[in-house]
């Protein structure tokens, strides 16, 4: 797995280096570039234009500009987009936008001084003519040939630009300027456009002559050999990289055959796998069970077949949840005392059967040893070997267990803690309930100090009911029979014979929900 | 080799380079809208075009902001305060009010025909409208706003947060609030001039001393800066090229150094972006410092500072007449509601 995540790991590394070059941007990129070098011809047209009176109005050189302005930071975008950073083209796009911006600025220049330029060249004819008529209305004399020289060597000026047209026209001014002040004010104002023209010309020619330079156009040019180069090292790069990828992609497909080849020997082989394992697991199964029945007939063989007290009508059941159950009751006489036993091991299944299992022969054990032995020694005596076996087990058992010794005369005497005895009295025709004390078995290993021993008898016509909490914790709708159920119907059954008595019980159990071991015994005083 | 042949080499060369025939793209959009007729193409002055590529959402959003006195820190002053497009896109005061009674330090430019401006603000110190947006918002003398405590009042208004979820995919921004405002500005065309009507071939649009008005602007030499569509807005200019402007009108401030103000060229001092002439006649008080309070004062302080010309009155008289056929249609935003400056 870690394998094929590490090929396909390498086989995206190698997609995305050959993805490094986008042709669409590179076409972009180029078109832009290309659109500069326009732009930037365009805007020297229009300057030219502009100077030379073949255009009217400056709108189209100032859009030329915003265009170019708005090329080169789209430029800059799609070189960051296409090409990723990159020190030498950044710098050569940031000289660029230096130079475009620095050619605006002259651009601005440019425009006002030839503004002037224009409207100097435009009126000095007309100035001419109204310092003319404004001399001759004044001295009445002809107007002196100066102002038609000033004229002439400012145009002349104008249209060729040199240091020796400079000088004429700078006599021209000489000639005029001492009378400037006692002649009339249009004689200042051609004299003041004379020197507008020379003024302003001297500033928008060479500003003329830098805005026709190569400046931008050697940046675009510059910008458009920084990219060109990187984006020729980048496709290099990215042809490497693909072969790389083709050669990968072959062995990755080597790979991919072998793979399916060995799964379909893999598949081929499966179903003699499965019918193999599906036979050992049957076996298994067979053995499983096998013990389970043998752990069923045990615990079936302990149970008491028949229970019988002298002077009693006696019955008794035990029905487990699982094969093997933790329930246990026993009838036994030993000496002279007939003993009633009903214990209840927690949980159920084997491990709760086994318990009871170890239980009943710590039970059969004590008593044969010690046939006098009282109920709270017995108890006792059984705690200690239960509380040692199942530590042996590494369970987390426990077990609640009553122990009723009858003796000759009828009296019962009784220890442990488990259900609450019922005791139904012919007499009163009422149930009494007698409440148990003492402790678990099998938590502690002495517990004698724990338990103590009761009495009570039974008259004629008495009945005894000890029973296990799988009866009063079935459910129906919800909620449990609980002792009260148990007492009520107990209560109804009591005069019946004993075998009747717990079939009753047992019938009322059916529209229960049990899910735990049901033990119960009924013992009618005759 | 002869200097001056040299000279006329350049010139051959630029006069082949037009000759080759390139298209303007002054022509190309006049040829792509309602067009000039083709004798006037060459006219210093070109008809205006609407911008028919504008997004309405955003420009809608951009006029709600325009009209909207929360811009302002006190909630006192909107955009249109100072620049009440219904009256010519400015507020008819030598200098505006601000918050707080504050008066500004020059005359509010309008607002109309502005998207044609290469710059925006007398010293084009903003490149763009989006630029000149954050100007008048912070300025103390104006709005007085920050940009934060703005988009926290924009933000509290669930109106303005949908409308700019709306308009921009990121909503709320101060780049987006600058983007609405100039989207709107860029609306507020006046096209349908009876100058441009005139262009258009309507030669009945102007009557006969409107006309010799228009010659005259020409020949003058007013065309040397105010041409193209917006009839000035395309250039920068000396204020005094022919005349000593300031010293003759005296006590000068920090701005009447125009553009030295943003370069500190010394060649930039008293240089200014040329107003445009469209609806000139609505737009009095007249230059940066509101000193000519008539069209016809104004057109004697140009003749005498900038073309450095006598003008007769008749002369003025004729100018001014054709100065007013260059109003057009203004632009309806009567359903923004309308704000005087100061009031609460």
């Amino acid at each position: 797995m870690l394998v094929g995540a590490a090929a396909l790991g390498v086989f995206v590394f190698l997609y995305q280096r050959t993805k490094a070059v986008d042709l669409e941007r590179h076409a972009d990129t180029n078109e832009t570039l290309r659109r500069l070098q326009h732009l930037s011809a365009l805007s020297k047209q229009e300057v030219l234009a502009s100077r030379f009176n073949l255009r009217t109005h400056y709108d189209p050189l100032t859009a030329s500009l915003r265009d170019t302005a708005e090329a080169v930071e789209r430029l800059d975008s799609e070189l960051g987009r296409g090409i990723g950073a990159d020190a030498e083209l950044s710098a050569a796009v940031a000289s660029l936008r230096s130079e475009q911006q620095a050619y605006r600025a002259k651009v601005e220049q440019f425009k006002s001084h030839n503004s002037v330029l224009k409207n100097s060249l435009h009126y000095l004819p007309t100035a001419a003519d109204n310092a003319r008529a404004a001399l001759r209305a004044q001295s009445g004399e002809p107007t002196p040939a100066s102002i038609d020289h000033l004229v002439q060597s400012t145009l002349v000026y104008n249209l060729l630009r040199t240091d020796a047209n400079r000088g004429a026209q700078r006599e021209a001014l000489l000639a005029l300027e001492p009378g400037e002040a006692k002649a009339p004010e249009s004689v200042s104002l051609l004299l003041a456009h004379a020197r507008a023209v020379v003024r302003e010309q001297d500033e928008a020619d060479p500003l003329l002559a830098d805005l026709l330079g190569p400046a931008v156009d050697n940046r675009i040019r510059e910008v458009d050999a920084v990219y060109t180069r990187r984006f020729a090292a980048l496709s290099a790069s990215a042809d490497f990289y693909r072969k790389v990828l083709y050669g990968w992609s072959v062995v990755l497909l080597l790979g991919l055959v072998l793979a399916a080849y060995k799964l379909k020997r893999l598949y081929a082989n499966l179903e003699g796998m499965v019918q193999d394992r599906t036979r050992k697991l049957d076996e298994a199964m067979r053995e499983l069970w096998g013990e389970m029945e043998l752990a069923t007939k045990i615990q079936t063989a302990l149970v008491p077949k028949r229970v019988t007290l002298p002077g009693c009508d006696v019955a008794a059941t035990m029905r487990t949840a699982d094969s093997v159950g933790g329930d246990y009751y026993d009838v036994l006489r030993v000496r002279d005392c007939d003993w009633v036993l009903i214990g209840d091991a927690s949980g159920h299944g084997v491990p709760a059967g086994l318990v009871m299992m170890m239980c009943q022969t710590a039970v059969h054990t004590a008593l044969h040893e010690d046939p006098e032995i009282q109920p709270d020694r017995l108890l006792s005596v059984v705690n200690r070997t239960l509380t040692e076996n199942i530590r042996l087990l590494g369970e987390d058992k426990y077990m609640t267990m009553q122990a009723l010794c009858r003796r000759p005369d009828g009296r019962f005497s009784f220890s442990g803690m488990h259900q609450d005895i019922f005791i139904y009295r012919a007499a009163s025709e009422r149930i009494e309930t007698i409440q148990p004390t003492g402790c678990f078995l099998g938590i502690q290993d002495e517990i004698a100090d724990l338990l103590d021993v009761r009495s009570f008898e039974l008259q004629p016509g008495d009945a005894l009911l000890l029973y296990t909490d799988g009866i009063t914790e079935a459910r129906r709708d919800g909620k449990l029979l609980d002792n009260e159920g148990l007492r009520s119907v107990f209560e109804s059954l009591a005069v019946q014979p004993a075998q009747q008595i717990l079939d009753g019980i047992l019938a009322h159990l059916s529209g229960y929900d049990v899910t735990d071991d049901v033990a119960a015994i009924v013992v009618k005083q005759c | 080799m002869c200097a001056w042949r040299a000279e006329l080499r350049v010139l051959a060369a630029g006069l082949l380079l037009v000759a080759c025939g390139r298209e303007e793209p002054g022509q190309e959009r006049a040829r792509t809208s309602d067009a000039t007729s083709v004798e006037f193409q060459k006219e210093p002055i070109q008809p205006l075009v609407l911008d028919t590529a504008i997004d309405q959402q955003r420009a809608e959003l951009g006029g709600r902001l325009f009209h909207d006195p929360r811009l302002s820190a006190d909630g006192s002053v909107a955009c249109s305060s100072c620049h009440d497009i219904g009256a010519g896109g400015d507020d008819g005061k030598p200098r505006s009010i601000g918050i707080k009674g504050a008066s500004g330090d020059i005359n509010a430019p309008t607002v109309l025909n502005a998207g044609n401006n290469f710059v925006q603000f007398w010293d084009g110190r903003a490149a763009s409208l989006e630029e000149q947006a954050g100007g008048p918002l912070t300025n103390p003398l104006e709005m007085g706003n920050s940009w934060d405590t703005l988009l926290q009042t924009l933000g509290r208004d669930a109106g303005y947060a949908a409308e700019f979820k709306r308009a921009f995919s990121d909503g709320l921004s101060e780049a987006n609030v600058r983007t609405a405002l100039a989207t709107f500005q860029r609306t507020l065309i006046t096209v349908d001039s009876r100058f441009d009507r005139w262009l258009r071939g309507q030669r009945e649009a102007l009557s006969a001393e409107e006309s010799a008005g228009y010659e005259l602007f020409k020949n003058v030499g007013c065309v040397a800066c105010h041409q193209g569509r917006n009839v000035g807005g395309n250039m920068f200019q000396r204020f005094g090229v022919m005349g000593d402007y300031f010293a003759t009108r005296g006590e000068i401030k920090t701005a009447d150094l125009g553009r030295f103000n943003v370069t500190k060229s010394p060649a930039d001092r008293h240089v200014f972006r040329v107003p445009s002439l469209r609806n000139v006649e609505l737009t009095a008080p007249y230059f940066h410092d509101a000193s000519a309070a008539t069209l016809e004062d104004a057109v004697r302080v140009m003749g005498r500072y900038q073309l450095g010309r006598p003008l007769s009155d008749g002369d003025v008289a004729r100018i001014v007449s054709f100065l007013k056929t260059l109003t057009g249609k203004i632009p309806d935003v009567s359903r923004f509601g309308r704000v005087q400056a100061g009031s609460p």
